[in-house]
């Protein structure tokens, strides 16, 4: 059973993306919007893929506050993590956004919020697990 | 017979007396031979004596002649020499005479010299008048050559008042007059040499009517002690010793801008007239240089103004289209992620994901709060739409204040408990604020929720007083604060203070917008303070109060309601101007652009201009002074009141353009109750007004 990290600040879509997640497709689940929990769980092996939201609120690293770009460029600077698939979850919606976003952070995949429909979210995310699984 | 006959004639040709004996003895003899051989021969010899006769008296008269030539000689003509008898006394005369013509003219060939001099000088002078444009040095200059060559004890420069720009400064500082042209335009004493500032008062008071005795065109000339002593005070003539005066205009193409004038203690020749005058005009065609030299450099430097300000917009307009890209990104953005909370839990309900009847009805109320959190948004960006485009609601009344503060309070007390923080209010006074209810509890909510959102801990405080004719409210809060750098832009649209992705707070950062132009649309006015970062935050806004018996309509108005021009490109203080006259009972019409207002002025006879004043700072209203000039010309009366964030320039524009009367200036926020009494006093019915 894969297990999903979900950074994510705003509590009721942290809470929605763990219930598509569990319900869904089935993974395991964790939501944090701590820098330093992101960053431990990746180093230690435990995440197949992370679901990072672009606009962080209240992370902090390194002394800094940080983004989802942030902290999806400094996860595939990791050797132990940079093969961990990281799907970019965001409401920045606009034309350029998926590009722009996707070539910043060094991201896998991008979805714009809001969720249309969860079974493509779940297919995507069981299509990068297994990918990253077989590599 | 024939003897006398000779007599008489030798008598005649003046012969002197040696040679009318001669003459006499050769006729007698002659006579004597003649009586004596008689016969045929008589006369012959008789003919033969008188030629002979004839031979000697013209020999005589030659000798006569010559005599005469030399007298001639030794008496030069016209002169009143006497004729030397003696050839010594003879030659004197003549040194004499060569000697005066040397001496006259040498005289002649030193005034020669002098006129070469001097005019060589004015070539030079015109040389540098037209190489240099320090038009003060050339003054000094012309001076200078006016004390060394003409004895002058005394030179002056005057100029027409509008020209003093020309020369820059006054030479001297302490010879500065003015005095009444004959033409009725000021002349101020430019420049002068030898006047100290105290002689002007005493002397120069005859300075004014020397100015004044000459004709209007400034020249006059006095080389003769006689009209010298009709124009001058003779004591001061003499103190001074000065002989005679000159002053010549100072002339542009025809026109007369002033004089030059020289006071000298020598008798100035026609020749040195004639120079000083061509002095004159030198000085005048380098202040004219001078002249057009400065305004062209005044264009220049107005077109710099003009291009910086359209430098100035450029960069203006592309912050705007800056500010709304990142709106249009934010705006986007806090709308999906609530629709994402709706979408999701809905989605989630209709897949039969919930466990059980309570995860149900957690799905309801996180789907329902999101869509809630939405209406927030979609309220606000529709609120700032509608008051933008000028729809915006406004019903003005008297509404009590302490009251809708004490109420905003309640619905926000649940909201502070949760994150454990103080909400309270104190209220000092007791106002009532001319407002439309729902817009102030709109603005109220805006400010209690910016507060409690940006505070994680410690106090929110809401005070209420007055403040003059104003009600003000104040939100503190003990929140993160905005630093200084920052909190001059925050009142513009759409902005938070970070803009980007990773903002500690979420909201559109319309809040604070929506609220300015709430406060705005109210006539009143928004203030923003922070010590800086974490310091906490103080939005203080002020508010019309209810003037006491809210009506403008003059009692003794009948018939239809006096029609009041608001002229305003602030769509937001236009609507409120409009609603208060209406709510004063006056006909209105909001107008934004100056054409516009020409045309309702010329087609709809208003009775009142109530006018904003910005002049060049917004395109929309660039001929304000040219339609307030063209009032002002109207043989019809419009009163104007104007009302403007910009009272100085607009008072400055009225004094400098001398239009009078002066219109009430009001400056923005206005007092509603001191403005509706204004409009009432201009638009009451005339006999009100003479009185």
């Amino acid at each position: 059973m894969a297990h999903v990290l979900v950074v994510e600040d705003d509590h009721a879509n942290a809470r929605l993306f763990e219930l598509i997640l569990t319900r869904v497709g089935g993974f395991s689940v964790t939501v944090t919007e701590d820098a330093a929990e992101v960053m431990e769980r990746a180093g230690n092996g435990s995440v197949d893929l992370v679901m990072m939201d672009v606009s962080l609120s209240n992370t902090e690293y390194d002394g800094k506050f940080v983004d989802g770009i942030d902290l999806s460029r400094l996860l595939k600077a990791m050797q132990i993590a940079k093969d961990i698939p990281i799907v970019l979850t965001t409401a920045h919606a606009l034309h350029g956004d998926r590009e722009r976003f996707l070539k910043e952070s060094g991201a896998d995949e991008y979805i714009s919020k809001p969720i249309e429909d969860n079974l493509k979210l779940v297919n995507l995310v069981n299509r990068l697990v297994n990918r990253s699984k077989a590599a | 017979m024939v003897a006398n006959l000779m007599k008489s004639w030798i008598s005649r040709s003046k012969v002197s007396g040696r040679f009318w004996t001669a003459g006499w003895v050769v006729v007698s003899i002659i006579l004597l031979v003649g009586f004596y051989l008689r016969g045929d021969m008589l006369l012959l010899i008789l003919l033969g004596a008188v030629l002979g006769a004839g031979g000697a008296i013209a020999l005589q008269h030659k000798g006569f002649g010559l005599a005469a030539g030399l007298a001639d000689q030794a008496n030069p003509p016209g002169g009143s020499v006497d004729l030397p008898l003696s050839m010594v006394e003879y030659i004197q005369a003549v040194d004499t005479r060569l000697a005066t013509n040397e001496r006259q003219m040498e005289m002649e060939r030193e005034e020669a010299r002098r006129i070469a001099y001097e005019l060589e000088r004015l070539t030079d002078t015109v040389r540098r008048a037209a190489t240099s444009d320090n038009v003060l040095a050339l003054v000094k200059d012309i001076f200078a050559q006016s004390v060394d060559s003409y004895g002058a004890v005394i030179a002056e420069l005057w100029l027409e008042e509008v020209w003093k720009s020309a020369l820059g400064q006054t030479v001297h500082n302490r010879a500065v007059q003015l005095v009444q042209t004959p033409r009725g335009k000021p002349a101020v004493l430019m420049a002068a040499h030898g006047v100290e500032q105290g002689e002007l008062s005493t002397s120069h008071s005859r300075g004014a009517p020397v100015l004044g005795v000459i004709d209007s065109s400034y020249r006059l000339t006095a080389c003769d002690e006689q009209s010298l002593g009709w124009l001058f005070d003779r004591t001061w003539l003499a103190s001074r010793n000065i002989r005679s005066f000159a002053s010549f205009p100072l002339t542009i193409r025809g026109e007369c801008i002033g004089a030059f004038a020289i006071f000298s203690k020598d008798i100035l020749s026609d020749v040195f007239l004639g120079v000083l005058e061509c002095c004159a005009q030198v000085l005048a065609m380098a202040l004219a240089d001078q002249r057009s030299l400065l305004d062209s450099r005044q264009i220049t430097s107005r077109l710099e103004a003009a291009n910086a300000r359209q430098h100035e917009i450029n960069n203006h307009l592309a912050e705007t289209d800056r500010l709304k890209s990142e709106f249009l990104c934010t705006v986007s953005h806090e709308l999906r992620t609530p629709l994402n909370g709706i979408l999701g839990f809905l989605g989630l309900l209709r897949d039969g994901l919930a466990k059980d009847a309570q995860e149900q009805a957690e799905f309801v109320k996180n789907a329902y709060s999101s869509a809630e959190h939405l209406l927030t948004l979609i309220d606000d960006v529709l609120s700032l739409s509608e008051i933008e485009a000028g729809w915006a609601g406004l019903n003005l009344d008297g509404i009590d204040v302490v009251t809708s503060v004490e109420s905003a309070l309640q619905r926000f007390q649940k909201k502070a408990a949760t994150k454990g923080l103080h909400l309270l209010a104190t209220c000092s006074a007791n106002p009532r604020a001319l407002c439309d209810a729902a817009r102030l509890d709109q603005i109220l909510d805006k400010l209690l929720d910016n507060a409690i959102r940006f505070t994680p801990k410690g106090v929110v405080e809401v005070t209420v007083d007055e403040d003059g004719p104003m009600c003000r409210i104040e939100v503190r809060d003990t929140g993160v604060g905005i630093d200084p750098d920052l909190q001059s832009n925050l009142l513009g649209k759409f902005q938070q203070v970070d803009g980007s992705t990773k903002r500690r707070y979420s909201g559109t950062g319309l809040g604070l917008t929506l609220t300015r132009s709430l406060v705005q649309l109210m006539g009143g006015a928004v203030h923003l303070e922070s010590a800086g970062k974490n310091l906490g935050t103080t939005v203080s806004i002020k508010l019309p109060l209810t003037p006491s018996g809210l009506t403008g309509l003059h009692p003794e108005w009948q018939g239809e309601a006096p029609f009041v021009l608001v002229l305003e490109d602030d769509i937001v203080a236009g609507t409120y101007l409009v609603r208060l006259l209406g709510k004063a009972g006056y006909r209105t019409t909001l107008i934004q652009d100056v054409e516009a207002a020409r045309v309702c002025i010329r087609d709809n006879h208003p009775d009142l201009l109530c006018m904003d004043w910005k002049l060049s700072e917004d395109d929309k209203l660039e001929g304000t002074s040219g339609l307030v000039k063209e009032i002002y010309q109207s043989p019809e009366t419009l009163p104007i009141v104007v009302v403007t964030g910009h009272e100085a320039l607009a008072s400055a524009f009225f004094e400098q353009e001398n239009l009078s009367p002066e219109p009430p200036i009001l400056m923005k926020p206005i007092d509603a109750g001191y403005f509706l009494r204004v409009v009432m006093d201009l638009t009451a019915p005339e006999h009100e007004k003479a009185a």
